[in-house]
């Protein structure tokens, strides 16, 4: 794989890159980090990657590392997350955007919120699928290839995602 | 489908496939209990809307992009970590082309097996001959005890005086001795009849005898001494 090859390719997937890591680790920064850190992998072993799966290979990379992070994050007080912008903060401003569609009309702010709240609340294994799923509009086989795992098993872990996230949002609209 | 079998469907078991149930995943027994429990309950109705709710939810979730830096570092640390090729990347790329690669390996893998089946034959072949080799072996090997047999029967029957029983005994022992069992009985048949008997004489005189009536001629013990 040439440079400039891999360039077009950093240029076409960061953005999901970036937004799986964004969703996983709630902050911009270390986002940025683990994008970077993706493609420097990419370019280490650029001589496995190939041009039709690599967002596949950048994707599952992006979620280990992010994985990884987030371990680490159980055993020490994280500083970083009032670096940049946060996820709570991307979420708010976004419920109170300035043109909102006709769909987001009919669903109240507060409701929005506490949906937004659900999915920051949700296990990092099932929002990193729901990202996939709903954000990047990836099939179920897309996700299984990422994940190793076979399309059934994908397709009932997003259902169990959503029931996930409807129970939370339960249990914040009883409170 | 029956009145029961609509009845059947509780508020748990709809409410653990609503989910199922908008992305039409269902078999149409399910669906249509699912939609006649979701006319009559309203906190099931309740939570279809708030999963209806979520979908519209999930499908506005904010998409933010990645800030520019991110590409020019990643340019950087290209440009800094440069495609050097040596001369075994340079061999290596020959074969870095998926199809000549596949047709390599192919061709290759038939030649592997071409070459067992060529040795296993040639092992096959070796094997043959040695078993032939042996068959030949215990064939004369037969022969000759049995020419040895002959001879002390030959031997018993015309000198009777003389007890040489030992001469039979002895050959018919072991294959491993019967060569020097034939020369020592020959010697004692030289001994006693005077004649220079050999092994050569005795095979020819024994040879083609398929039964005993067929008597090999020995000099007799009285003529010898005329």
């Amino acid at each position: 794989m040439t440079e400039d090859v891999f360039l077009d390719l950093v240029r076409k997937h960061q953005d999901k890159v970036y937004r799986l890591a964004f969703y996983l680790l709630k902050n911009s920064e270390d986002a940025k980090d683990v994008t970077q850190e993706t493609f420097f992998r990419a370019w280490q072993h650029r001589k496995k990657i190939r041009q039709e799966t690599a967002h596949s290979w950048f994707l599952k990379v992006a979620q280990n590392l992010c994985f990884n992070q987030l371990k680490k994050r159980k055993f020490q007080v994280h500083l970083s997350e009032e670096d940049g912008e946060t996820f709570e903060n991307l979420l708010h401003t976004h419920s109170y955007k300035s043109n909102p569609s006709p769909d987001e009309i009919a669903i109240k702010q507060e409701v929005k919120q506490l949906v937004h709240q659900a999915i920051d609340e949700l296990p990092p294994n099932m929002r990193s699928i729901i990202v996939m799923r709903e954000l990047e509009e990836m099939s179920y086989k897309e996700i299984a290839e990422i994940l190793n795992q076979p399309v059934n098993s994908v397709k009932s872990t997003v259902f169990r995602a959503r029931k996930k996230l409807r129970e939370i949002l339960n249990r914040l609209m009883e409170t | 489908m029956t009145q029961n079998a609509l009845h059947e469907m509780t508020c748990i078991g709809c409410q653990s496939q609503i989910e199922e149930y908008i992305a039409g995943d269902l078999d149409e027994v399910t669906e249509t209990s699912i939609e006649f429990h979701l006319t009559n309950c309203e906190k099931c109705q309740h939570q279809l809307h708030l999963v209806k709710t979520i979908d519209k939810v999930l499908v506005d979730l904010p998409k933010p992009t990645t800030p520019p830096d991110v590409l020019q570092k990643v340019a950087a640390y290209v440009q800094e970590n440069p495609d050097k090729k040596n001369w075994i990347d340079r061999f290596a790329s020959i074969f870095t082309w998926e199809i000549p690669r596949l047709l390599i390996l192919r061709v290759s893998a038939i030649v592997c097996l071409m070459a067992m089946m060529i040795f296993g034959l040639h092992q096959y072949q070796k094997h043959v001959a040695v078993e032939q080799a042996k068959s030949d072996f215990n064939y004369a090997m037969s022969q000759m005890r049995y020419a040895v047999q002959k001879t002390g029967l030959a031997v018993n029957e015309r000198i009777d005086s003389i007890k040489i029983d030992e001469v039979q005994h002895r050959a018919i022992q072991s294959t491993s001795t019967i060569s020097s069992a034939i020369n020592m009985s020959l010697g004692i048949l030289n001994r006693l009849t005077g004649d220079d008997l050999n092994s050569d004489t005795i095979m020819t005189n024994t040879k083609g005898f398929s039964n005993y009536s067929e008597k090999p001629k020995l000099p007799i013990q009285g003529e010898n001494k005329q």
